[in-house]
């Protein structure tokens, strides 16, 4: 049943405003014309895509910023019969490496949401495809993991 | 260790790696909350279809490499703080020894050992007390952290060594001193050390579930170890009420906060009073280290043989079943039905923003709690509301089903925030007691069946003292207590606990009986309590059964018209047969009556309630 | 005295085993056997449909709804979802409800007055027939109009609160309500 745009949807005063965290959420129209409540189609507008892509890239500046913190134990934590030591040197390079890695993820998803909100994909299928595809990149490595689940301390 | 080796460390050193992790994991806490709170939120609410939930889905995997980083890099902050609190401690005590032994004039050995010169009084034949090598003990050395009274242990090392020759005296007790500081310091490398190797990060960006069950595990070997060294973590106050558990919350440190959260977030996680900003982050880590768990514990129960089989012409169970179900029928069960809860709660998390749904508050989560698990979840910050609802749910309530209470509190929330939407409401499944299992328990000869509401009503009564508390007393929040079925027990005798229970209206669905024989006894006045009642079959059976069990004092439950309570109007409850869990359901074609008339009290728009008849005795 | 529970509860465990038997099984011949069941409780079979078309439906009524009021104001953001049709499957696993509650308030343009009389006037145009327009059954005692759809089933249900009442938001309170549904063959009500 179609429905004609009618200016009597627009909502005066109220800008989207964030929802807070006392779910108070005061509605307005989005666009002006368009059905508060999203309508009977599939509701997929560029500007949400692309606010999402920009949400998740922002990350990489975090990680960053928290990664240029992260620094090696000095030489005055090296010693021999300090074991601590060289387990703080291993951590570092770890988590830094762990970081990095999050940093690369967060650059292909925010890179594969802008080009769903653009016309890269043929259809909304290819579209799910892109997203599916991810879980196959970012396996488990059983077996390889740091953690020693044979024997020692626990 | 060496004593040189402890000298040169630079704890400052530490310091810094200290900065380093807890940047990562403030990083990892900030941008989870980002890509849950804003990202995955918004998306939800203006993007729809198969690709926008796949890429919700992605934006969902990415939240959780960085809740890892943060529950790992917090833990390593952690212990790293406490190891570089104990070296300082052992270092300071060796430097004072060293000290000492400069002003002494005795000479501090490669080895540790102690060499004095001879001293003392000149003996008849003109000699003094001649020199040596004191050797350390470790067990005598100055007392580290945790020292008992100094004086005494001056005498005690007096009373071991004698010796003409003063400088052999305090040669023993800086060799000791040093030896003690040594001791001290090993033991806090060694302890760290294999704490410390667990946590490298993965090598893989799939937080699986094993990563969070091994999560859990870092996290009570870096407490076994906070407790082996004796680490300075303040503890709340014992039996605190909420107001002094958020006194002393509010007096830590941000990095005591987050080692506490990193250490103990089930105490966290349930210390009434608390922030629910505190009370959230810890159960959500909770909720990922036990899920993961759980789900291990799951896939490690060998799979389940074919039950039926055929011996000749008869179907029968066969055997391998029957030995398979006697050893892993009942744990199977119970790991589902954990799981099932798990997956609701989460569910949960992952509408927010969807249909307009505010932001959830997991406030208490535990997959066992008092039995049959536990879950306080709230729908919006209940810390900021204006209007809070702690509703208990009922009779057979478990993890397995609690999904029911949570959407029919999403259900309140929504009929709310449409009753009166410039004012915050929050909605709360307070789920942190052992229901009754079934109504048959009602049948006489089980004894006390008040016990559960005996056993429930204490935690009842903090958690709403401890909700208002966090809002800022009890003036801040209007805040109305509801109870279904043998939930109302609960909060009948909830009113009945030291201190009361803050309500400013209480409401009832189903209710078998209050503990009370009067609304005015409940201690809210009458006017403002509200009881709702199906003409439904299994209704009148949980009703009834109470009032025979005696659950309403003098044989009165709150839909007897001289109990004096406001009786909302049930709607069409056109099923004669199933209408108990139906009070916030839609029912055949119409919106519910009875959810709207609760929405209204939870809002404080009481003349907008659709009531049966007039308040029995209202115009006393 | 000991009758009525124990009936209740023999009728319960009857219903309850009858609605174990038909469970939820997949293939054409169990659905068929949910959907007899399901006539039989409600008095009619649910439309079989996917829960985005069914929400959108509902969506759609309520703009309708919105501009058949003509005035212009705030509007709550919550949306149509889906909800458990309990009689037929309480485990919301293949029926369910859509409900869409919502309100309109702090009016811009026009009066709640004149939004109640335009729907008066627009529901039987547009095909909906008005089951009740009187005041509601409560101390306030507003104005509820309530109206059901006869080709699709909807029941919307509309009421003027709080008008005259300092300290409260004065509203058009308004509840759009399908009837069940069930979820296409195959698939399963599943959480997002």
């Amino acid at each position: 049943m179609a429905h004609t745009h009618s200016s009597i949807y627009d909502v005066i005063g109220a800008p989207r405003s964030s929802p807070d965290d006392t779910g108070l959420q005061l509605a307005s129209s989005t666009g002006g014309g368009e059905d508060p409540w999203g309508g009977e189609g599939i509701k997929s507008d560029k500007k949400s895509w692309n606010n999402a892509s920009s949400g998740v890239s922002s990350l990489k500046e975090s990680i960053g910023k928290a990664r240029s913190k992260m620094h090696p134990p000095g030489k005055g934590l090296e010693a021999d019969d300090f074991e601590c030591g060289s387990v703080l040197g291993d951590l570092h390079t770890s988590w830094k490496e762990y970081l990095g890695k999050v940093s690369g993820r967060c650059n292909t998803l925010a890179d594969r949401l802008t080009k769903a909100g653009s016309d890269h994909y043929k259809n909304d299928q290819a579209r799910r495809d892109a997203f599916t595809k991810l879980n196959d990149r970012y396996k488990d490595t059983e077996g390889r993991g740091p953690k020693d689940h044979k024997g020692s301390e626990r | 260790m060496k004593y040189q080796t402890l000298a040169a460390l630079e704890p400052a050193d530490l310091d810094k790696l200290v900065d380093g992790y807890r940047a990562a994991s403030d990083m990892g806490s900030h941008a989870k909350d980002k890509l849950n709170d804003k990202v995955a939120f918004k998306m939800r609410e203006y993007l729809s279809g198969a690709a926008a939930q796949a890429a919700t889905r992605q934006v969902g995997k990415l939240s959780g490499n960085f809740h890892y980083a943060q529950a790992q890099c917090g833990l390593i902050r952690t212990n790293i703080q406490f190891l570089k609190e104990a070296l300082e401690d052992a270092r300071k005590k060796l430097k004072d020894a060293l000290a000492s032994a400069e002003t002494e004039g005795v000479k501090v050995n490669p080895d540790g050992s102690v060499t004095y010169p001879a001293a003392g009084e000149k003996d008849g034949d003109g000699k003094r007390p001649e020199g040596g090598t004191a050797t350390g003990k470790s067990a005598h050395g100055a007392g580290l952290s945790g020292s008992a009274d100094k004086q005494l242990e001056a005498l005690d090392r007096q009373a071991k060594y004698h010796s003409d020759n003063p400088k052999a005296v305090k040669a023993q007790e800086i060799a000791d001193d040093i030896a003690a500081a040594v001791h001290a310091a090993t033991k806090a490398d060694q302890t760290y050390a294999p704490v410390l190797r667990r946590l490298k990060a993965d090598d893989d960006l799939n937080v699986s579930n094993t990563d969070w069950a091994d999560t859990k595990k870092d996290t009570a070997a870096s407490r076994k170890a906070a407790d082996e060294i004796g680490a300075d973590l303040p503890s709340p106050p014992k039996d605190g009420s909420p107001k002094d558990n958020k006194s002393w919350w509010d007096g830590l440190s941000q990095d005591d906060k987050d080692s506490y959260i990193a250490l103990r977030p089930n105490a966290v996680g349930s210390l009434d009073g608390l922030p629910s900003d505190a009370r959230d982050e810890a159960n959500r880590m909770k909720l990922a280290e036990t899920k993961g768990t759980l789900e291990n514990q799951l896939s490690a129960i060998p799979k389940e043989p074919e039950k039926h089989t055929r011996v000749g012409d008869v179907w029968t169970t066969s055997a391998d079943w029957r030995k398979w179900n006697e050893k892993y029928g009942d744990r199977k069960k119970a790991l589902n039905n954990e799981l099932k809860g798990i997956d609701a709660i989460q569910a949960r998390f992952d509408k927010s923003g969807k249909k307009g749904l505010p932001q959830a508050y997991l406030l208490g989560f535990d997959a066992k709690g008092e039995g049959d698990g536990k879950v306080i979840l709230a729908n919006g910050n209940p810390d900021e509301a204006k209007h809070t609802v702690v509703h208990v749910p009922g009779t057979t309530t478990n993890m397995g089903n609690i999904g029911g209470t949570l959407n029919s509190m999403d259900a309140l929330w929504a009929a709310s925030h449409k009753a009166e939407p410039n004012q915050s409401v929050s909605t709360i499944t307070w789920f942190d007691y052992d229901p009754p299992d079934d109504i048959p328990q009602y049948v006489p000869n089980t004894g006390n069946t008040s016990k559960w509401a005996e056993d429930g009503a204490p935690a009842l009564q903090r958690f709403v003292q401890g909700a208002e508390t966090a809002q800022g007393g009890a003036d801040a929040s209007h805040t109305t207590v509801s109870g279904h079925s043998y939930g109302s027990t609960v909060v009948g005798q909830a009113t009945k606990e030291h201190g009361g229970l803050p309500a400013d209206d209480i409401m009832v669905q189903g209710s078998p009986g209050m503990q009370v024989k009067e609304a005015k006894e409940l201690g809210v006045g009458p006017e403002h309590v509200w009881s709702v009642a199906a003409p439904a079959v299994d209704d009148t059976a949980v009703r009834e059964g109470g009032r025979l069990m005696g659950l309403g004092d003098s044989g009165k439950i709150p839909n007897d018209p001289p109990f004096g309570a406001n009786r909302m109007d049930p709607g069409d409850h056109a099923s004669s047969l199933f209408g108990h869990s139906s009070y916030w359901d839609q029912q055949g074609g119409e919106p519910s009556k009875s959810l709207n008339s609760m929405a209204n009290v939870a809002v404080g728009h009481y003349d907008n309630v659709d009531l049966l008849v007039p308040r029995f005795g209202e115009n006393e | 005295m000991w009758a009525l529970p124990i009936v209740g509860l023999i009728a319960l465990a009857t219903v309850w085993v009858s609605m174990e038997e038909s469970g939820s099984g997949s293939g054409a011949a169990s659905m068929s056997r949910q959907q007899n069941r399901a006539k039989d409780v409600l008095g009619y079979e649910p439309e079989v449909q996917a829960v985005p078309k069914a929400e959108g439906e509902v969506n759609g009524i309520s703009s309708r709804v919105l501009d058949w009021m003509g005035v212009r104001g705030q509007v709550t953001e919550p949306s149509a979802a889906a909800h458990v049709c309990r009689k037929v499957d309480p485990d919301f696993e293949t029926y369910y409800v859509v409900n869409h509650p919502w309100s309109v308030f702090e009016l811009k343009k026009g009066t709640f007055d004149e939004a109640m009389d335009n729907l008066r006037r627009t529901l039987p145009d547009k095909g909906w027939k008005i089951t009740k327009d009187g005041p509601m059954d409560t101390k306030a005692a507003s104005p509820e109009i309530i109206a059901v759809q006869p080709d699709s089933h909807h029941t919307l249900t509309v009421q003027w609160l709080n008008s005259g009442k300092s300290g409260r938001t004065e509203l058009i309170s308004v509840d759009v309500d399908s009837r069940c549904f069930r979820v296409p063959e195959g698939t399963e009500l599943n959480r997002s």
